[in-house]
C-alpha cells in the first residue's frame, strides 16, 4: 500500500514535470509558431518550405501540425474558442472559413499584410467579410478534371476528348476492350459532388452564372439545367468498375495510380499522390472537363481552396506576423508550386510551373468561365448543408436508389427549409 | 475446470481453441509483416513475408510524426489513471464491504450504475465542465474521465472479493491493536492483490485504446495520445500503409507486455471473488 | 478486443488488393457493410466475455459436477443443467455490458467508415450520429451541441429501456431456475 502510494506520487510528480516541459524541442530564445492545416500528407513538403523561412529567420521555429481533414474544421473552431489553437491556421474558402472568423479569434490582416490589396478579387472574396476586411491570405486553389493513363490510351489510339460525346465514345471503346474505364467509387460522397458534379457538371448547368443565380434565388436546383447536369453525370455510371459501391477514396487512388484503370476523374491535388504510386507526369495525362458541343466555352471549376489566417491570441505575435507576410509573398508561392504541383498560388507574379500536368491545368483556365464548387458558397453554412445533401443525392443516384430526376428535389427541398436568398 | 473425459469432446475443444488462437494471431502476424513492407509490396503480395525489409515506416514514425511524444503521453495518462482507479476502488470497496452504515447499498448501486449508464452520453457536459475548470486540452482532463470510467467495474469486482475475506482476520488484528488503516494495508491489500491486478488489466485496454475522449478533449499536439494521433494523422488522403501498420504494431506492444506481465494474477483474481453468482 | 483499427485497415487493403478476384469487398457494399461491422464490433468483446465466463465456470463447485456425473449426466447435460444455470448471472452481466458498449460504439465505425457511416449511411449507428451532430461542422453534418444533447438523451432512453428489459429477463430466468 505504502509502495503503491509512493509509486503513484512519483508518477504524478514525474508526469507533471513531463507535461510542463513537454513542448517538443522548443529551443531557448526562439519564437515557436504552430502551423496547422488539413493536409496531413504534406508534412514533409511543408517542412521543406518552412525550412527556407527558418533559414532566413533563425529566431523563429515553424512547426507544421496538420489534422485529418474530416475533423479539421470542428477541431479548429473549438480550439480557437478555448484559446488552445495553433498560431497559423489554414482556412477553407467562403462560409467554412467565415464560421472561423465569426468566433472573433482571427486577426484582420489588411494592415498586417499590405500585399493583400494586389491579390485577384475572386480570391479576396473568398476570405473577406461583407465590408471587405480580409482575414486570410489566399493561398491555394485547385482544379478538377480527368486524368488518363497514356499507355492505355495509346493502345487503342485514343486521344483526349473535347466534347461530351467524344468522351463517352472513348469510354465505350475502353469498355468494349475490357479495360477498367474509371477508377471511380461511390463509397464516399464528397468526390462525387466536389469532383464529378462540380467539376464535370458545370459545363451542363451553366457554370458561374448559374451558381450566382442559385445563390440569388433566381434559379432552383430543380430547374432543368441542374437536372440535366445530374442526368449527364449519371451517363458515366455504366463505366464505373465492378463493385464500385465499395470503393472508397484511398482505393480509388490506388486503382488509378497503379495503372489498373484508364481514367480518373479527380482534382489537381492528386498529382503528387499519383507520382508516389508510380504514375508520374510521363505516364499520365490530363484533360479538362468535356464541353457539351464543340466550340462551347469551358466552365472550369477552379476552386479557391485554402487561405492562411492568424490566431489573434498567438503568443508570438511578432513572429507570426512576419511569417504570414512571407506566405503572401512570391518566394512562398514559388516554393509551394514546386513542392506541391497541382496547388496554384494566388500571389500576383509570374511563376515557373515545372510539372506538365499542372501546366495543362493552368492553361485550361485561359478563356474559360471560372467557377467554384456548386453549393459551396452560402448554401453550406447551416444544417442540412448543401454539401451533405449533394453527397447523399449523388450516392443514391449512382447506386441506383434514385433516378437522375430525384437528386435535385432531394437537395432542393431540404435546402429550402433554411436558405432564404 | 470441468474435466472433459470424452475423447471427441477434447479434440473438439482443442480444435476450437486452435481456431480461436489463429483468429487472433493471424491479424497480428499480418500487422507486423505489413509494417515492414512498402506500399507496392503490400498490394502485390499482401500475405507473404516482406521481400526486402523496409524500415521506413518506423523511421518516419519517430522523425516526421513525433510518435515519441504520443507514446509518452499515452503511457503516462494510462499509468496514472490505472493507479488511481486501483487505489480509489480498493478503498471504496473496502468501506462498502466491511463497514455497516446507512445508505451503504445505495452508494454501492450508485457506483455500479456506471456499468449500465455509458459515460459517453455525458460527453457534452464533460466537455463544458473541462472548459470551465480550465482542464480542456490537458492530460488531466483525460485522467479524470478515465478514472471515472474505471470505477464502476473496479468496485463491482472488488466489492465481492473483499466481502469474501473472513471477518475474523480483521477482528483478530483489531484485538491486537491494529489501526483501521493498518488492517487495510497489512491484511486486506495483500489478500486482494490478484483482484487488484484484474481491475488494472480489465481497465488497461479501454483506457489505452480510448479514442473518443481524446478526440473531444485534446487539441494540442503535445498532449495527444497514440490513438488520437493515429486517427488524426492518417486522414482521408493517407496512402502510406506501411507506416499505419508500424504505428499499430508499436501501439499493441505495450498491451501485450502488460498482459504477459500481469496475466498470472488474472484468472485467479476473478475466480476467488466477484463471480460467485 | 484490442485491434479495432487493424481490422478496418485490413479490410480496406483487402478491398484493393483482391478486388474482384477472390471475394466481394464486404465493407463497401451497403447490404453487407453493417453485418461486417457487427462482426468486428462483436470481436471486440470476445476476449472480455471469455474472461468473465472462464472465471464463472471456474467458480462452480467441483463436487456438484462430480455428483452430476455420477448420476449419469452427459457432456451437454452437464452444460445445460449445471453450468448454464450457475453462470446465468454472468450471462446477464456480459449481455448488459455488451449491449451498453455496442450502443455507444463509435471507434470502429469511425475507423471503418468515417463518422458519415459510409457507404450512404448504411453503417451509421447512434455513436456516429451523436458525434456527427454534436461535434462536426455543418459541412460534415453537424447540427451543434443542442441537437447533440438531444441525440444523447434519446440514446439514454434506449439504453435505459434496453438494460431494464435485459435485467427483467435474466431475473425471471433466475427465479425460474432456483
Amino acid at each position: 500500500m505504502k509502495k503503491t502510494l509512493g509509486i503513484l506520487l512519483i508518477l504524478t510528480l514525474a508526469a507533471g514535470a513531463l507535461f510542463a516541459g513537454g513542448s517538443s524541442g522548443a529551443e531557448e530564445g526562439k519564437a515557436k509558431l504552430v502551423f496547422t492545416s488539413w493536409r496531413t500528407e504534406d508534412i514533409e513538403r511543408m517542412n521543406r518550405i518552412n525550412k527556407v523561412f527558418m533559414d532566413a529567420n533563425p529566431d523563429i521555429i515553424v512547426d507544421f501540425q496538420p489534422i485529418k481533414d474530416t475533423e479539421y474544421d470542428a477541431q479548429l473552431k473549438s480550439s480557437l474558442e478555448t484559446g488552445v489553437a495553433a498560431d497559423i491556421v489554414f482556412l477553407r474558402s467562403y462560409d467554412s472559413g467565415r464560421q472561423i472568423w465569426d468566433t472573433g479569434k482571427l486577426l484582420p490582416l489588411d494592415d498586417v499584410v499590405p500585399a493583400l490589396a494586389d491579390f485577384p478579387p475572386a480570391a479576396r472574396g473568398a476570405w473577406s467579410t461583407d465590408d471587405g476586411t480580409m482575414y486570410a491570405v489566399p493561398s491555394v486553389g485547385v482544379t478538377h478534371g480527368i486524368y488518363y493513363q497514356k499507355d492505355i490510351f495509346d493502345k487503342y489510339d485514343l486521344v483526349a476528348p473535347e466534347t461530351w460525346d467524344e468522351f463517352i465514345a472513348v469510354c465505350e471503346t475502353l469498355k468494349d476492350n475490357g479495360e477498367m474505364v474509371f477508377a471511380q467509387g461511390t463509397k464516399e460522397g464528397w468526390p462525387l459532388y466536389e469532383v464529378i458534379f462540380s467539376g464535370l457538371g458545370a459545363n451542363f448547368y451553366g457554370g458561374e452564372q448559374a451558381r450566382q443565380d442559385l445563390m440569388a434565388g433566381n434559379v432552383k436546383l430543380t430547374d432543368p439545367q441542374f437536372v440535366k447536369a445530374f442526368e449527364k453525370m449519371n451517363e458515366l455510371q455504366p463505366f464505373f468498375p465492378k463493385d464500385y459501391q465499395a470503393i472508397d477514396y484511398v482505393s480509388m487512388q490506388q486503382l488509378f495510380g497503379t495503372g489498373q484503370a484508364a481514367m480518373f476523374i479527380g482534382g489537381s491535388w492528386e498529382i503528387g499522390i499519383f507520382e508516389d504510386l508510380g504514375s508520374g507526369e510521363d505516364a499520365i495525362g490530363w484533360f479538362a472537363p468535356p464541353v457539351e458541343n464543340a466550340g462551347d466555352q469551358l466552365s472550369y471549376c477552379f476552386h479557391v481552396d485554402a487561405g492562411i489566417g492568424l490566431n489573434k491570441d498567438s503568443k508570438n505575435m511578432d513572429a507570426a506576423k512576419r511569417y504570414i507576410a512571407w506566405t503572401a509573398g512570391p518566394e512562398y508561392a514559388q516554393l509551394l508550386m514546386d513542392e506541391l504541383p497541382g496547388f496554384f498560388g494566388y500571389t500576383p507574379g509570374d511563376y515557373a510551373i515545372s510539372n506538365s500536368l499542372a501546366n495543362d491545368m493552368i492553361a485550361a483556365a485561359n478563356g474559360a468561365d471560372v467557377t467554384v464548387r456548386t453549393v459551396w458558397e452560402k448554401l453550406s453554412a447551416q444544417s442540412p448543408s448543401g454539401n451533405i445533401l449533394m453527397w447523399e443525392a449523388l450516392i443514391d443516384m449512382y447506386n441506383g436508389v434514385k433516378t437522375p430526376a430525384q437528386p435535385a428535389p432531394h437537395a432542393h427541398t431540404a435546402l429550402d427549409t433554411w436558405y432564404k436568398p | 475446470m470441468i474435466a472433459v473425459n470424452k475423447r471427441w469432446a477434447r479434440v473438439l475443444s482443442y480444435l476450437i481453441m486452435v481456431f480461436y488462437a489463429a483468429l487472433i494471431l493471424f491479424p497480428l502476424y499480418l500487422m507486423f509483416v505489413t509494417s515492414l513492407k512498402d506500399n507496392r509490396q503490400i498490394f502485390t503480395k499482401p500475405f507473404s513475408l516482406p521481400g526486402p525489409i523496409v524500415f521506413s515506416g518506423y523511421v518516419k514514425l519517430f522523425t516526421v510524426s513525433q510518435y515519441q511524444i504520443y507514446f509518452r503521453n499515452s503511457i503516462v495518462v494510462t499509468l496514472i489513471s490505472l493507479g488511481f482507479i486501483v487505489l480509489l476502488t480498493s478503498l471504496a470497496s473496502y468501506a462498502l464491504a466491511k463497514y455497516q452504515f446507512r445508505a451503504r447499498i445505495l452508494v454501492y448501486v450508485y457506483f455500479v450504475a456506471g456499468l449500465i449508464i455509458p459515460i459517453r452520453l455525458g460527453t457534452i457536459g464533460i466537455l463544458k465542465t473541462m472548459i470551465n475548470i480550465k482542464l480542456f486540452d490537458t492530460p488531466w482532463s483525460l485522467i479524470i474521465v478515465f478514472i471515472a470510467m474505471g470505477i464502476p467495474l473496479g468496485i463491482f469486482i472488488l466489492y465481492d472479493f473483499i466481502r469474501m475475506i473472513p471477518e475474523e482476520l480483521s477482528n483478530s488484528a483489531r484485538i491486537d491493536g491494529c489501526s483501521e488503516h493498518a488492517i487495510f494495508r497489512r491484511i486486506i491489500m495483500p489478500l486482494t492483490k490478484p483482484a487488484l491486478a484484474t481491475v488494472a488489466i480489465i481497465n488497461f485496454i479501454p483506457v489505452w485504446n480510448d479514442f473518443w475522449f481524446p478526440l473531444i478533449l485534446i487539441r494540442s499536439n503535445d498532449v495527444k495520445t497514440v490513438p488520437l494521433a493515429t486517427a488524426l494523422l492518417f486522414g482521408q488522403f493517407e496512402t502510406n500503409f506501411g507506416m499505419v501498420f508500424a504505428v499499430l504494431s508499436m501501439a499493441s506492444i505495450p498491451v501485450m507486455v502488460f498482459y504477459l506481465f500481469l496475466s498470472r494474477y488474472f484468472i485467479k483474481g476473478l475466480t476467488k471473488g466477484a463471480m460467485k453468482g | 478486443m484490442i485491434f479495432n483499427t487493424l481490422w478496418s485497415i485490413l479490410l480496406r487493403i483487402h478491398t484493393v488488393s483482391v478486388r474482384g478476384r477472390l471475394i466481394r469487398p464486404w465493407l463497401g457494399d451497403p447490404v453487407t457493410a453493417l453485418p461486417i461491422l457487427a462482426f468486428v464490433v462483436s470481436w471486440q468483446f470476445f476476449g472480455e466475455s471469455i474472461i468473465f465466463y472462464t472465471a464463472g465456470i471456474d467458480a462452480i463447485d467441483e463436487e456438484i459436477l462430480e455428483a452430476a456425473r455420477i448420476d449419469g449426466a452427459g457432456f451437454f447435460g452437464e452444460i445445460w443443467h449445471i453450468i448454464l444455470p450457475s453462470i446465468l448471472p454472468i450471462v446477464g452481466i456480459v449481455t448488459v455490458l455488451i449491449f451498453v458498449g455496442d450502443f455507444t460504439q463509435f471507434d470502429i465505425v469511425y475507423a471503418m467508415s468515417t463518422s458519415m457511416g459510409n457507404p450512404g449511411y448504411s453503417t451509421d449507428i447512434f455513436g456516429s450520429l451523436f458525434y456527427r451532430t454534436a461535434f462536426s461542422s455543418p459541412e460534415r453534418g453537424g447540427w451543434g451541441m443542442g441537437m447533440g444533447a438531444t441525440v444523447a438523451t434519446m440514446m439514454f432512453v434506449f439504453v435505459f429501456f434496453g438494460v431494464s428489459l435485459f435485467l427483467l429477463f435474466f431475473n425471471k430466468k433466475r427465479a425460474k431456475l432456483s
